[in-house]
């Protein structure tokens, strides 16, 4: 019957042909009306008989048509529940046609003739032509109503078991019409069209399980509209074959009294059916209501978890739906974080109420620590909650606690409450605890989602703070006639406690900063920040090394907290004589190369930020040494000196040392790549867990000047490993 | 490594003197246990307090820190906290800070009682 679908023809065809259809059924009626105000007096011809019958045929196929498009086209814009709805307001047209056509069938059978034969006047053939029209158009509209609802419901038996139903009854009819228009209608057919009607009728409807799946509110309205449904059409029925109706529809279209007679049947059958349906499953509605809320509210869930990452806003609608599902007065969702019960989304109930709850502490361990899902059908009767259902003020007399999980460990607890006792019942408790693993998830995806936005957004302020602190440090190294300088700096995480600097002294010489803010992370990165801005305040007016330390301490002490220190070595190269002069705040030694010899050169002083500057400067030594060509200074921080291998050795001062003492130790970068080297050598797959930072000075003499080159040789004649000695003997104490 | 490395505290009280042994690693993680252990005594009002390093493996310089948060309260009442029994290694991260000149650093136990007041 596909072919009727004219929705499929080319827009512009459909367009046209349509109205004109429209037009060629009203035409037809009209000719027919006509027809019969010219013959009626003088009666018929078997000609004039056939061209009427033609016409009526006609008006009633279009309209037939008509009506099968505005139900597909209601069809269309309905589905899954609202069927129920669709099928209602069919009978209820069903209803009205069937009481119009009872009260047209009297009119009719009033004004037909006595003698059974065709009308006898003008005014009778105009009645017959308008009342058998609307029955015409009300047995095809119910046939195309059939056929819609086997469209929707789509189960192929169905549609195959209509077809066969359509294609005999329109077998019948057409020979029926054939029939009749020769004069001699048979009683047999009408006898077994019906009969087959019937049988495939009721094959097709002897299900009708969509009737199980509506709510109990839709049942009780499908029950009264279909019991009504089933008098009226069966009246209709018993009506027409009563009276001399038959007479005034065979006149209008010859075998239409069979066709209405049929389709009345059928109906009857339908509306009978349908009502004997929605009584037996009426029982079972509260039960079915009660899955159709459920699945509603997963659904509804399922939605929201993919949608929500606000947990907020999940446990609102979590408490919302869960209320709603038990019917319930109230409901909230308990969470615990550390030693805090967070009372969240409370619906129908306030936090002070449920914190009074609380206050009877048998409630917390019955209930907010409960390990599966319970219910308490009379708080008045539990053992232990007897004093809170039983006080005048009690709002909650049953309740309901399903706790929420999340792998194994409770994230909370989910309550439902009612101010009466036995509220509840097992069912809502079991509908509550399949909600609950969709709950848990939602929240812990929110919680997840949350966790990890935050994460993102720290871990996106750290590459800024990264950033920031690598600016801290000297993005070139000035460049000072004779000395070779380079400078390493990692950090173990995005910023650290490690320092270097380089300023310029009033007197134009060199200052090396190397330091170390004790601990690590964020908070040694601040003190380093502090650090700096104490070192470029204080660099113009200072004179050395050791003065420099005392002045920054003096800064800083105090003013940092007092578990906090920072080490600080401080190194003064000046040229002519060029020398090197070291002051120590707490720090790793410097390891000196003199004349293809090394030392660890240490002299005295505590960490800045420990002590008040009276002690800290009376602590603090400062070590003076000239130099010569090739001689060289490295500095570092622990994270190089104290940097582990697996069996968690140190690297100790010994691979610095003999970095210092190879020959291929030339230039500051070759001394640090070497460094390097050595670390990571040491470390083999161990992480670095220290934040690594080295700086090294080879002192390549001015060799614009090589007279005072030599003239520095001089005077150092020291043995290579005895600097320390030497250092002893250079410090100047004050 | 640190993250993995425990500290324990076993604490022996005398009649007039506290005495923590350290055992494992002092390092940012481990320094607020130290933390609370000594603050726990100063509040109550222990000011002698003797820490024995013997079985302390590492210190850093967060665990250093610890001690400077409490010595000056502990002085301005009339105890201290003497410390004792270092390895080595750990009395060369003590030193190269200079703390040998802020706190009574004895070699052993018996030395380090001695120097209490009495």
């Amino acid at each position: 019957m596909n072919f009727l679908d004219f929705t499929n023809y080319p827009q512009k065809l459909s367009a046209y042909l349509l109205p004109m259809l429209r037009v060629a059924g009203a035409l037809a009626f009209i000719f027919r009306v006509m027809l019969d105000i010219a013959f009626v007096s003088t009666g018929y011809t078997d000609v004039e008989r056939v061209i009427t019958s033609s016409l009526s045929l006609m008006a009633a196929a279009i309209a037939g048509y008509f009506y099968y498009r505005y139900e597909c086209d209601n069809i269309a814009e309905k589905n899954g529940k609202e069927f129920s709805e669709f099928i209602s307001a069919r009978l209820k047209s069903v209803i009205y046609i069937s009481l119009i056509i009872i009260l047209g069938t009297i009119l009719a059978g009033m004004v037909t003739l006595a003698n059974h034969t065709l009308p006898a006047n003008v005014f009778s053939a105009i009645i017959y032509d308008i009342v058998a029209a609307c029955i015409v158009f009300a047995s095809f509209s119910l046939f195309s109503l059939h056929y819609c609802v086997t469209q929707l419901r789509r189960h192929p038996k169905t549609l195959v078991l209509t077809k066969i139903m359509l294609i005999g009854v329109g077998a019948a009819l057409v020979l029926q019409f054939l029939l009749s228009l020769s004069g001699k209608p048979s009683t047999m057919l009408d006898v077994s069209a019906t009969a087959y009607l019937l049988v495939v009728g009721l094959l097709n409807i002897r299900k009708m399980q969509w009737v199980d799946a509506l709510t109990s509110r839709e049942k009780r309205r499908l029950l009264g509209l279909g019991t009504a449904g089933c008098i009226t059409t069966f009246s209709v029925w018993i009506t027409i074959q009563a009276t001399d109706f038959d007479i005034a529809l065979d006149f209008f279209l010859p075998s239409l009294y069979l066709f209405f007679k049929i389709s009345s049947l059928l109906a009857s059958v339908y509306c009978g059916r349908l009502a004997f349906a929605s009584l037996m499953a009426l029982p079972t509605a509260r039960v079915v209501d009660r899955r159709n809320s459920e699945v509603d509210s997963l659904t509804y869930l399922n939605r929201i978890v993919a949608e929500t990452i606000d947990v907020e806003k999940l446990t609102e609608i979590v408490t919302e739906r869960a209320r709603h599902v038990c019917n319930a007065s109230a409901a909230w969702i308990e969470m615990r974080s550390e030693q805090e019960r967070i009372i969240a989304a409370p619906i129908g109930i306030s936090h002070g109420q449920i914190e009074w709850l609380h206050i009877n502490s048998d409630f917390d361990s019955v209930v907010s620590n409960c390990s599966e899902s319970f219910l308490i059908e009379s708080l008045e009767e539990h053992p232990q909650l007897a004093p809170l259902g039983s006080s005048a003020a009690a709002f909650v007399k049953s309740l309901i606690a399903i706790p929420l999980l999340s792998g194994n460990s409770r994230i909370g607890t989910l309550i439902v409450v009612k101010p009466e006792s036995y509220g509840f019942e097992y069912d809502d408790m079991r509908l509550l605890a399949a909600f609950r693993d969709n709950v848990s998830i939602a929240l812990e995806n929110a919680r997840l989602l949350h966790d990890s936005m935050q994460n993102e957004r720290i871990r996106r302020e750290m590459v800024v703070a990264h950033a920031i602190q690598q600016r801290l440090l000297p993005q070139q190294i000035p460049s000072v006639n004779g000395f070779d300088i380079a400078a390493m700096s990692h950090p173990a995480y995005e910023v650290g406690g490690d320092y270097y600097d380089m300023v310029k002294l009033c007197d134009g010489s060199l200052c090396i900063l190397i330091g170390d803010v004790s601990g690590k992370g964020i908070p040694a990165a601040f003190y380093m920040a502090q650090l700096k801005g104490a070192v470029l305040a204080l660099a113009c007016e200072v004179t050395g090394a050791r003065d420099f330390l005392m002045r920054i301490n003096a800064t800083l002490f105090g003013s940092i907290e007092r578990q906090i220190y920072i080490t600080l070595q401080c190194v003064v190269l000046r040229e002519n004589p060029a020398s090197i002069t070291i002051a120590r705040a707490g720090h790793m030694p410097a390891l000196i190369k003199q004349h293809g010899g090394v030392a660890v050169v240490t002299p005295k002083g505590m960490g800045i930020g420990l002590v008040s500057p009276q002690l800290f400067n009376r602590a603090l030594e400062e070590f003076s040494m000239p130099l010569t060509f090739g001689d060289a200074c490295l500095l570092f921080t622990d994270g190089i000196s104290e940097s582990r291998n697996q069996n968690s050795d140190e690297l100790g001062y010994e691979p610095l040392l003999n970095v210092l003492r190879s020959p291929a130790a030339d230039s500051a970068t070759s001394i640090l790549k070497a460094v390097e080297d050595a670390v990571a050598h040491h470390a083999g797959c161990i992480e670095q867990h220290d934040d690594i930072t080295a700086l090294a000075i080879v002192y390549k003499g001015n060799t614009s000047k090589v007279l005072i080159e030599h003239d520095l040789d001089a005077p150092v004649s020291a043995k290579s490993e005895n600097i320390l000695q030497i250092a002893a003997s250079t410090l100047h104490i004050i | 490594m640190s993250m993995t490395t425990k500290l324990t505290i076993e604490h022996q009280k005398d009649t007039s003197i506290d005495k923590l042994y350290l055992h494992g690693y002092l390092d940012m993680h481990t320094a607020p246990q130290l933390e609370s252990s000594l603050d726990n005594l100063i509040k109550t009002g222990r000011h002698n307090i003797l820490v024995n390093f013997r079985g302390l493996d590492y210190i850093s310089s967060a665990g250093l820190g610890v001690f400077m948060v409490f010595i000056e309260d502990v002085r301005l009442n009339g105890g201290d906290i003497k410390l004792t029994e270092m390895k080595p290694k750990i009395f060369t991260v003590f030193d190269l800070l200079g703390f040998p000149m802020l706190f009574d650093i004895s070699e052993n136990e018996i030395d380090a009682l001695a120097k209490f007041a009495p």
